[in-house]
């Protein structure tokens, strides 16, 4: 029977996979710089290994780890070429190879089930006997879990001198070159650690819903994503999450919304269209997100900002 | 037998609609230095102003076409003078542009969409058949092919000779440069952007005429229309050209290898795909732009 | 962060959050009805003439359990995204038959309230629209998903949860064999029959070299391989197409280059009239088209170019009542008078399955939806709806399914479907 209390948790479950998508962006673009619009590609392997994983009978642990290892790698297979580029290059190459990915899933149907999809994949924790509403806390204890563990891992991540490094890059890549940093490899790294990060989610997505196919996995999700971020506040963990959960909140409640009020608009159109001008507001008015980025206050202009920031890192290089 | 006549055909005509709706993109992206994802809907705009013009308030076709062209324009003009030219002064960064674009994309279609439904519109125009020796044709696509050769030819003029074109060109080689020198950027910039919306909108209408008009055409575009941009180097006029052509000629010519191999059609996107990464790799900055440099 | 700014940035992210509230308020007022979209508001309050039969009539009336006040019955269907177009007309199909049980006093005097949720054909949008309709509204029935791709991500949540789902449009094969005992019903025979209806059609008509071209999605690929089976070596050439291309001249070309006698054609609306309008510019009209029912209705005739080239070449199947059904006039007649216009492909099924759902909750007597799946399983027994029997198999599948032919003509300028034939 009607349980309001189950779609909020269930809007409250998606917010967390799409909050890990959302810090994992926010790893990658919020401090580092990479404009990594392929979000979604990701998001899909990560599904289909687990979905594939799962119908292999083997347990959500081994999938999951196996999901961020191949997602992993596929990250650092298409960072060694794209990340040469610049970040509207690399905008535009990462919305390509996810479409490219895609179209492969699609076509290739001994890989991974075609057009048809792969349907049937089993929670990650069975316990039999639980009722609807204990197997979706269950649901959502594992995936605030993982979204933790992301937030605590880069947290500590961007506090340590490799994520001072890391806003270095993002500030002006020259000078973290002039000290010695490999910024590419950085760069691959972050990207790796983004890219599998966003498999787990793309994993726990498949495990959750219990079905993938390709229709799933289109550009607009990783548009969403973005969303997210720049709402949220990028290089803001906690922003990233709170914009996951602004922008899921915004389209369960033009879905509700409309049952009660006598909209003059198509609910959908309104919705996206509000949107819209909330993230171009944003942009506008207030560029750093809702919550700002959490910096040292500094004295003076951009130049000093610099200028401290590399006497971080010599601190740090001295150091280590 | 394949009748390779009709697909080099087909590839040209599509050759043309690609280097209609691209040129707009490329100069705006060259001379404001972002992707604007809203592009496509200046495209999608352009298609629905001529269907209200013709359909709906049947309009002579050459007024129509001509209004919604106009409209277009006014549509890109606006979307500059409004949102992007602020925008920029604030200096708003790179992926700041590119996702307020994206936003306003959504904005357009969905306003289209509730203003003419989410369902299929046709123009309701049957063109006959023309044969060509091997080649089925119809007056549409000569008409496509006459007025890209012509805009082609102008827009070349317009670069290469007026004072105008000259502006343009060089305040995408160097803004800081072209304002020192005196050349009004505010100006200038308004006027890209209204041409590129103008032509993409043409180009709109076109692919609509030749189809059927979905809210999302423009967006099914918008991927063809960023890889010729990149192929051709960002702000070439001349690689847009090329870039055009080769994405045409590389999708049907894709269409008819893929099912000799007995792979599924639905790749020919991707055949477009990764040529444009494969460009990157290895010439990231394009076919044309060190020609660009030169000149 | 400092403690002013940290202030300073919460207010404006509460600010924010109040505009967009005032913004979602001011542009709605407040009515406490269910607002209806746009597409099928028209004709919404028109006419409330009824047609239930007596016994029917009667068998509604006769149980007056512990029903709710108000029965909540959802429907989820494709109003955007790709069947979008078709969307629109299987909700008024819904619609009718709920008006008309709610006009004859509802089931034992208790209203049947409708509650319409889109997917956006999109299987993600639709699982969150079921588990809105189910989580928040209660439905314990619910019409829809129209794609197959829909259904399937719908599937296990809709055992899971006890839930009556039935489709009235999801023709994909494996519906039957995933969900085998289950909530899931589908007023519609399996693309199974089908496949093999439109191979059968091709080798009657002595086609002897046939070209497939098919979309690339569950429902084209699904009847590929089920009329290859029948067609067997007479195929030539398959073309799995992108269907959210704007051109299909090249694959088209390649159709004419191997000189088929007979194309086996399943695509959408959207493609379709892009498919087939480009057809007949290349002078495709000269071979047999076999088409699904995809394209089948009214909406393709927007386009003159690919009505004018249905005329010349196309014949198809499509699911139908039996030969000279007189329920099917009726829903026809009522619908008409309801909405003024001719019902489209599936609007009828999706009444159907919506007078067998309130018919099983009246039988079941109590709004459950483990009672209501075996009254259903009951209720189609005997039903005879505006498109035949619907007898239901052990897996919820429609066991018998006619497939009428037919053929497109032009009189007076005007293009007409006509029925030239039934399969089996």
């Amino acid at each position: 029977m009607a349980d309001p209390l189950m779609y909020l948790l269930d809007a409250v479950a998606y917010a967390g996979i799409f909050g890990i998508l959302s810090i994992s962006l926010n790893f990658e673009y919020g401090y580092t710089n990479l404009a990594n619009f392929g979000k979604v590609a990701f998001f899909m392997i990560g599904a289909y290994v687990t979905a594939i994983m799962s119908s292999l009978k083997y347990p959500f642990i081994v999938n999951s780890i196996l999901a961020i290892l191949i997602t992993g790698v596929i990250g650092v297979l298409t960072s060694l070429p794209a990340l040469r580029l610049k970040e509207d290059f690399l905008a535009i190459t990462m919305i390509t190879l996810g479409e490219v990915m895609k179209l492969i899933i699609k076509n290739e149907e001994w890989l991974a089930g075609g057009v048809w999809g792969i349907s049937g994949i089993a929670p990650a924790i069975v316990i039999p006997g639980l009722t609807f509403r204990e197997r979706l806390i269950i649901q959502i204890a594992l995936i605030y879990g993982i979204l933790i563990a992301c937030y605590f891992i880069c947290e500590l991540i961007v506090k340590s001198p490799y994520g001072r490094v890391l806003k270095t890059i993002r500030e002006d890549e020259l000078i973290a070159s002039t000290y010695g940093k490999n910024v590419f490899k950085y760069k691959v790294q972050v990207f790796a650690v983004g890219s599998a990060m966003s498999g787990l989610a793309g994993g726990l997505f498949a495990q959750y819903i219990g079905t993938v196919n390709p229709y799933m996995f289109e550009p607009t999700v990783t548009f969403a994503i973005w969303m997210m971020v720049i709402l949220g506040g990028p290089a803001n963990n906690l922003g990233a999450i709170l914009g996951a959960f602004m922008v899921e909140g915004f389209q369960r409640s033009s879905r509700l919304l409309k049952d009660y009020l006598n909209l003059p608009l198509d609910p959908v159109n309104l919705q996206v269209m509000l949107t819209a001008i909330l993230v171009i507001t944003v942009v506008f008015y207030r560029p750093q997100g809702l919550l700002k980025e959490k910096i040292k206050p500094y004295e003076g202009s951009l130049h000093k900002i610099i200028a401290s920031k590399f006497m971080e890192v010599k601190s740090w290089i001295r150091r280590s | 037998m394949i009748n390779w006549l009709q697909v080099l055909m087909n590839s040209i005509v599509w050759g043309c609609m690609y280097m209609l709706a691209t040129v707009g993109l490329s100069l705006s992206y060259g001379l404001s230095r972002f992707p604007n994802f809203a592009h496509a809907e200046y495209i999608t705009f352009g298609a629905y102003m001529a269907f209200l013009f013709l359909v709906v308030s049947n309009l002579d076709i050459y007024l129509a076409v001509g209004l919604a062209v106009v409209l277009s324009a006014f549509m890109g003009g606006l979307s500059y003078l409004i949102l992007f030219k602020p925008l920029k002064s604030r200096g708003a960064s790179l992926v700041h542009l590119m996702v307020s674009s994206i936003g306003l994309g959504f904005l357009i279609r969905h306003f289209l969409m509730q203003t003419f439904g989410g369902g299929i519109q046709s123009f309701r125009i049957v063109w006959p058949t023309i044969s060509i020796g091997p080649i089925v044709t119809t007056p549409l696509l000569l008409a496509i092919l006459i007025v890209a050769l012509v805009i082609a030819f102008s827009l070349h003029i317009l670069l290469t000779k007026t004072k105008l074109g000259k502006a343009i060109r060089a305040t995408a080689d160097n803004p800081e440069l072209a304002a020192a020198s005196g050349i009004d950027l505010n100006k200038v910039s308004l006027f890209t952007w209204s041409l590129g919306a103008a032509l993409a909108g043409f180009s709109g209408i076109f692919l609509a005429m030749r189809s059927s008009l979905v809210p999302l055409i423009g967006w099914k575009v918008l991927l063809q229309t960023f890889a010729i941009t990149l192929l051709g180097g960002v702000g070439s006029f001349y690689g847009v050209l090329i870039a055009s052509f080769i994405l045409g000629l590389s999708e049907n010519v894709g269409v008819v290898i893929l099912t000799w191999l007995g792979l599924s059609a639905d790749y020919r996107s991707a055949v477009a795909f990764i040529i444009l990464v494969a460009t990157l790799i290895l010439k990231p900055e394009g076919l044309m732009a060190v020609a660009k440099r030169r000149a | 962060m400092s403690g002013k700014s940290k202030a300073i940035s919460t207010s404006i992210a509460l600010i924010a959050i109040v505009v967009i509230a005032l913004i979602a308020g001011a542009a709605g007022y407040y009515t406490g009805q269910a607002a209806i979209p746009e597409a099928y508001r028209k004709g919404y309050d028109e006419g409330r003439q009824a047609g239930l039969t007596e016994g029917r009539q009667r068998a509604l009336q006769e149980f007056s359990p512990i029903l709710p006040i108000e029965i909540k019955v959802g429907c989820i269907m494709s109003l955007t995204g790709l069947l979008g177009p078709m969307g629109a007309s299987i909700v008024k199909g819904v619609q009718l038959a709920v008006d008309e049980v709610n006009s004859r006093g509802g089931i034992a005097g208790r209203r049947i309230v409708l509650i319409v949720e889109d997917d956006g054909t999109d299987p993600t949008k639709g699982l969150e629209a079921l588990k809105k309709l189910v989580e928040v509204d209660g439905c314990q029935v619910v019409i829809g998903p129209m794609a197959s791709g829909v259904l399937r991500a719908m599937g296990s949540y809709t055992n899971e949860h006890k839930v009556v789902l039935i489709s009235p449009s999801a023709t994909a094969p494996y519906i039957t064999t995933e969900f085998p005992d289950d909530y899931v019903f589908r007023t519609v025979g399996s693309d199974t029959l089908q496949g093999k209806a439109l191979g059968e059609l091709l080798v009657k008509r002595g086609t002897s070299k046939v070209v497939i071209l098919v979309m690339n999605n569950p429902y084209g690929v699904g009847i590929m391989e089920e009329s290859k089976k029948v067609l067997g070596t007479s195929v030539i050439k398959t073309i799995v197409y992108d269907y959210s291309k704007l051109d299909f001249t090249t694959e088209l070309q390649m159709v004419k280059d191997l000189k088929p006698d007979g194309v086996l054609y399943v695509g959408y609306y959207e493609d379709g009239k892009i498919m087939l309008r480009q057809a007949l510019e290349m002078g495709l009209d000269n071979i047999l088209w076999v088409c699904a029912e995809g394209i089948y209705g009214d909406p393709m005739f927007e386009d003159p170019a690919a009505a004018e080239f249905m005329s010349r070449a196309c014949i198809g199947t499509r699911p139908v009542a039996p030969v000279g059904l007189k329920s099917y006039e009726v829903f026809k007649s009522k619908f008409r008078a309801k909405f003024g216009e001719d019902p489209s492909m599936y609007a009828d099924t999706a009444y159907d399955a919506t007078v067998m759902a309130i018919l099983a909750i009246a039988k079941a007597g109590d709004y459950n939806g483990t009672k209501i799946r075996e009254a259903l399983k009951d209720v189609s027994q005997t039903f005879m709806g505006a498109t035949g029997y619907k007898l239901f198999d052990e897996n919820g599948d429609q066991l018998y399914q006619v497939y009428e032919i037919w053929d497109v003509v032009k009189k007076d300028g005007e293009y007409k479907f006509e029925a030239i034939g039934y399969w089996p």
